[in-house]
């Protein structure tokens, strides 16, 4: 979850500059203008909402003073209603809840109206993450931990098991999500835009922001390939309650300038890398990592870490090896077997991997683990030391050095932290 | 004095033994048991309902101190000195057992406390034992219309709550007390705890039917000679408006958890979209009940207040008919707003229509509020436990009803939906409103029920822990939700860990007022000073009952000749005049 701290930094600054004002406003700074019409309605209601709690509350506290009991004192006498009164109180609030309805229905048609000549991308969510494919066909290989693992500043805190997508959105553009999940009810929220939409399984809703430009940023992106641009992070969560993982189903929207969305498309929509590369990246847009950990700690599914070509346990008593086919059926059937220890929880992810797809994960799979072919074949002939044997093998050195270099950045260790 | 035809010259006011005593004991302890098991006197049957409540709220207490004891930390992967990432902050991992994942127990932890809480303490609450003790004696009846029916509602209820704990026993089920689908039709797949918990939610449906269906009758027949519509107490008049919409609303969460049976067992297609089925169909089902039980929660809560508030502050209730058609205009309209829990899953015109009509509920609330506080003008007004707690119920309810109108506000309702902000509300209204409301009538009928009184200094600084607790856990969450902190999560973002902090202290300070309360109670029984007939000088007819109340609540049938509060005409019986004066007549009314 400290995926989120990065984005959330506005609040982090108001509390350390102890502006209370900005904490108590309603969720600190929006970052659209509907968002901004929602806030002023917030602050209507709220403060409307004040001053009749006040008065109320003085009332009460003076009567329940001024005519406390004195012992042999009757109560005086007082009227048991008093219709003027009692129109006025009735209708008075309703006048307000009237204007609180339309003014309400008003800004709820701006937070959701399509807009005509909005960037249209295509939102696929399910347990527990999301894909998101822009209208080249792109996606996103960046996760938050790669960009904002390494920044934190204590250097001590990583990720849970979730990777977070990080999605790149130009400024002052409208942006139109279409949206359905291919499991349970999920909802997209970005609490810096003031809005949530459920999204569901058999049919499609729309999400629609225009972020603010870039104006006031205050971060800068150091890209190596790019240049430094500005920059702004809004978090994302799901909203509705879709089980184990769904405080971890999180992302990032990154707001840049126009050039800078260009290119990260460019990017994003050229497949480079190595097949463990490519694996890695395709698991993560899959989810797969929100269930399976690549360090060897515990979630919902085994780790991957020394899962390749080792044999487990499995729940009828058997002992499997993990082999190629082996993994192919674990993730197209994975029912078939279940391993011990473990709930019968996945998916079927026939159509979703491609076959081709699936042989770049096995390749980052196998760069997971310490018992690879060629590992065991030169412990048997040279020298026990795995590091050594490793070394020699030419091909499993290369996959083991590109293990090395993504599994740094998956978990966002800090280097000598 | 009395307007009654009183049997004050039968029975002894002071002590003296209570022989004729619903709770006089029949002899030997299996004797006593048989005949409680098989009574049909409401009054024991109230007690029992009490007793139940009372352990499963202490149930689903411990599932909500364990939810806000997992939310101290969030969860972290942290790098040791040895360099090896360990997780931290799971607080409830030491639970997980084989299969179950850390944030797995929280969920589970999470939906247990709403379902127990929900289904098996605040919908039965205030009707099921207050109303059960006091309905009969408030109108001068003998018992309920249908005795018989009364003690199988309590056996149904009971048995139904066993399902659904013997559901949590084996694992519980990990969905939210929603149980929306698809995630309640997936879930567990090999597992039968969901149909068990949904099985006892479906039985405890009758038992509310029954209950409703009997004070309905009740109330319609057994009312004493001399009491019209209108000269009904006005908790009589808000259980009477809770049970209309008992019998209306409840066979509809009946057919919505038979269908989720059926969609689990044999794959119906109703729900499930793999199926065909539609998941949203399964939302309006369920709000379409759990809606109008909002208000089965909440409508005994006024009608408790508007009795505490009276007899404590010694005044006629401000503006009586417009409270009573009020809690009847608000049962009509409860039907008609079940869409506002779905704004985010529904078209814009729903929305929109929902929305306006959401409004139509917040003008009765708010009436009711400003008549209470009239009804302190010019009072008696006396500090005592069941006043404090009305005070502070008035002061927390009013938070709970204005902090939902952003949520009624479409544009503003977006951001709120299904966040800590939400759920602060729902607290403010449910705990804020129905609990301390309950907390309010259970003192101020404790003399009565039992003949005791409870010590009023510890019962005050119960009240103080209980008050301050409950905002210190709940208020802050106002904040949390509106900066973005979603509901239902096992961890954050670490920049809500302060807040969520001193939520965790409140609901600390909350169990230790409980606490003292359930020390007040207990030591009240048994060593409480013998309470008289009428300790408060209460002018509605249980009060012309002993305390406790004789076997057949009544000596002779009662025969009204004034309203419930006319403490500006009439003396109330059994009390002393020099404390409770006539006040002088004057042509005000």
């Amino acid at each position: 979850m400290n995926v989120m701290n990065a984005a959330v930094a506005n609040f982090s600054a108001a509390l350390a500059s102890a502006n209370l004002q900005d904490l108590f406003w309603f969720g600190g700074k929006s970052y659209t203008s509907a968002g901004r019409q929602a806030d002023w309605m917030f602050m209507f209601i709220w403060w409307l909402s004040v001053a009749f709690f006040v008065v109320l509350m003085v009332l009460m506290v003076y009567f329940a003073i001024r005519y406390r009991r004195r012992k042999g004192q009757a109560a005086p006498a007082s009227p048991g209603h008093n219709t003027p009164l009692e129109i006025t109180w009735t209708i008075i609030p309703t006048i307000f809840f009237f204007v609180m309805f339309f003014e309400g229905f008003r800004g709820y048609i701006n937070l959701n109206y399509n807009k005509v000549g909005a960037i249209e991308a295509n939102l696929m969510a399910f347990q527990w993450s999301w894909t998101l494919e822009y209208p080249g066909g792109q996606i996103t290989t960046e996760t938050a931990t790669e960009t904002e693992g390494a920044s934190a500043e204590d250097g001590r805190q990583t990720f849970t098991s979730q990777a977070a997508p990080v999605w790149y959105f130009p400024e002052n553009t409208p942006v139109l999500l279409r949206m359905t999940s291919r499991d349970v009810i999920h909802s997209f929220w970005i609490p810096d835009f003031r809005v949530k939409q459920d999204i569901f399984p058999n049919r499609y809703t729309s999400y629609t922001f225009v972020p603010d430009p870039l104006d006031d940023a205050s971060l800068i992106m150091e890209d190596p390939e790019l240049g430094a641009y500005p920059y702004r992070d809004h978090i994302l969560m799901c909203a509705e309650y879709c089980g184990d993982n769904h405080s971890e189903m999180a992302g990032l929207i990154r707001i840049v300038p126009q050039e800078i969305y260009e290119a990260k498309l460019e990017i994003f929509g050229s497949p480079r890398g190595t097949l463990a590369e490519r694996g890695r990246i395709v698991a993560q847009q899959n989810g797969c990592f929100s269930c399976h950990s690549v360090d060897g700690s515990a979630g919902t599914g085994p780790t991957w870490q020394n899962l390749y070509n080792t044999e487990h346990q499995y729940a009828d008593g058997s002992t499997i090896l993990a082999d190629d086919n082996h993994i192919r059926e674990s993730i197209y059937v994975p029912a078939a077997k279940i391993r011990a220890g473990y709930p019968n929880q996945m998916v079927s992810y026939q159509g979703a991997i491609s076959p081709e797809q699936l042989g770049w994960i096995i390749s980052y799979m196998k760069t997971l683990s310490e018992a690879t072919p060629e590992a065991e074949l030169a412990a048997t002939q040279v020298d026990p030391d795995a590091d050594g044997a490793e070394g020699e093998a030419g091909e499993g050195a290369d996959a083991a050095g590109d293990a090395g270099a993504s599994d740094g950045s998956m978990e966002g260790t800090p280097s000598g932290g | 004095m009395s307007s009654l035809d009183s049997h004050a010259g039968s029975a002894p006011q002071h002590g003296g033994g209570h022989h004729g005593s619903y709770l006089t004991s029949k002899g030997s302890l299996w004797a006593d048991i048989a005949n409680w098991a098989t009574t049909v006197d409401h009054k024991k049957i109230g007690v029992m309902y009490l007793t139940a409540l009372l352990i499963l709220f202490f149930l689903g207490g411990v599932m909500a101190l364990a939810v806000r004891f997992e939310l101290l930390e969030p969860t972290r992967i942290v790098i040791n000195q040895a360099g090896e990432s360990v997780t931290t902050g799971q607080r409830l991992a030491f639970l997980a057992s084989d299969g179950a994942t850390a944030n797995n127990i929280y969920n589970r932890a999470m939906t247990l406390h709403g379902a127990i809480m929900t289904f098996m303490f605040i919908v039965p609450g205030i009707p099921a034992s207050l109303g059960n003790f006091f309905l009969p004696l408030m109108i001068g009846a003998k018992d309920v219309a249908f005795p018989r029916l009364n003690l199988g509602s309590w056996y149904v209820y009971v048995f139904g709550s066993l399902f659904a704990l013997a559901s949590a026993l084996v694992g519980g089920i990990d969905t939210g007390w929603t149980l929306y689908t698809p995630y309640s039709t997936m879930t567990d797949a090999d597992h039968w705890r969901l149909v068990a918990m949904i099985t006892g939610v479906f039985i405890m449906g009758f038992s509310s039917i029954m209950t409703g269906l009997n004070f309905v009758v009740t109330v319609h027949k057994l009312r004493a000679p001399g009491m019209g519509w209108f000269d009904m107490p006005l908790f009589v008049w808000a259980i009477y408006a809770t049970a209309i919409i008992q019998v209306l609303a409840t066979p509809v969460i009946g057919i919505t958890t038979l269908m989720l049976i059926f969609e689990r067992l044999f794959n119906f297609g109703l729900f499930d979209p793999r199926l065909g089925g539609d998941p949203v169909l399964f939302q309006h089902f369920f709000w379409f009940y759990s809606h109008p039980v909002v208000y089965i929660m909440i409508l005994p809560a006024f009608g408790v207040i508007s009795e505490t508030i009276t007899v404590h502050a010694r005044k006629p209730i401000f503006g009586y008919r417009s409270i009573a058609f009020a809690s009847l205009g608000i049962a009509a309209v409860s039907f008609l707003v079940w869409g506002h829990h779905m704004f985010t899953s529904q078209g814009e015109l729903t929305a929109a229509i929902f929305s306006f009509l959401t409004f139509f509920v917040a003008v009765p609330t708010a009436i009711k509020v400003f008549n209470w506080i009239s009804t302190l003008y010019k009072g008696s007004i006396v500090f005592n436990t069941p006043m404090l707690y009305t005070l502070g119920f008035l002061f927390l309810f009013t938070i709970g009803g204005l902090t939902g109108l952003p949520l009624a506000t479409l544009s503003t309702d977006m951001h709120l939906h299904d966040s800590y902000y939400v759920v602060a509300h729902f607290h403010y209204v449910m705990f804020g409103g129905t609990v301390i409301a309950f907390l309010a009538g259970l003192h101020h009928w404790w003399p009565k029920m039992f003949g005791k009184m409870y010590a009023e200094t510890p019962a005050k600084l119960g009240f103080w822990l209980v008050f301050l607790g409950f905002n210190t856990t709940f208020f802050i969450q106002f904040i949390m939700g509106a900066h973005g902190m979603p509901r239902r999560y096992a961890s954050y973002p670490d920049e809500f860990q302060w807040m969520h902090i001193i939520s965790t202290v409140g609901s600390w300070m909350l169990l230790a007022g409980f606490l003292v309360h359930l020390f007040t109670f207990i030591h009240a029984l048994l060593q409480g000073k013998t309470a008289s007939a009428n300790p408060w000088g209460g002018m509605t007819l249980e009060w012309h009952a002993d305390s406790p109340p004789d076997e057949h609540n009544f000596a002779h049938e009662p025969i009204v000749k004034h309203g419930p509060y006319a403490y500006d005409r009439v003396v109330p019986p059994h009390t002393d005049p020099a404390e409770y004066p006539l006040p002088e007549k004057t042509d005000l009314h």
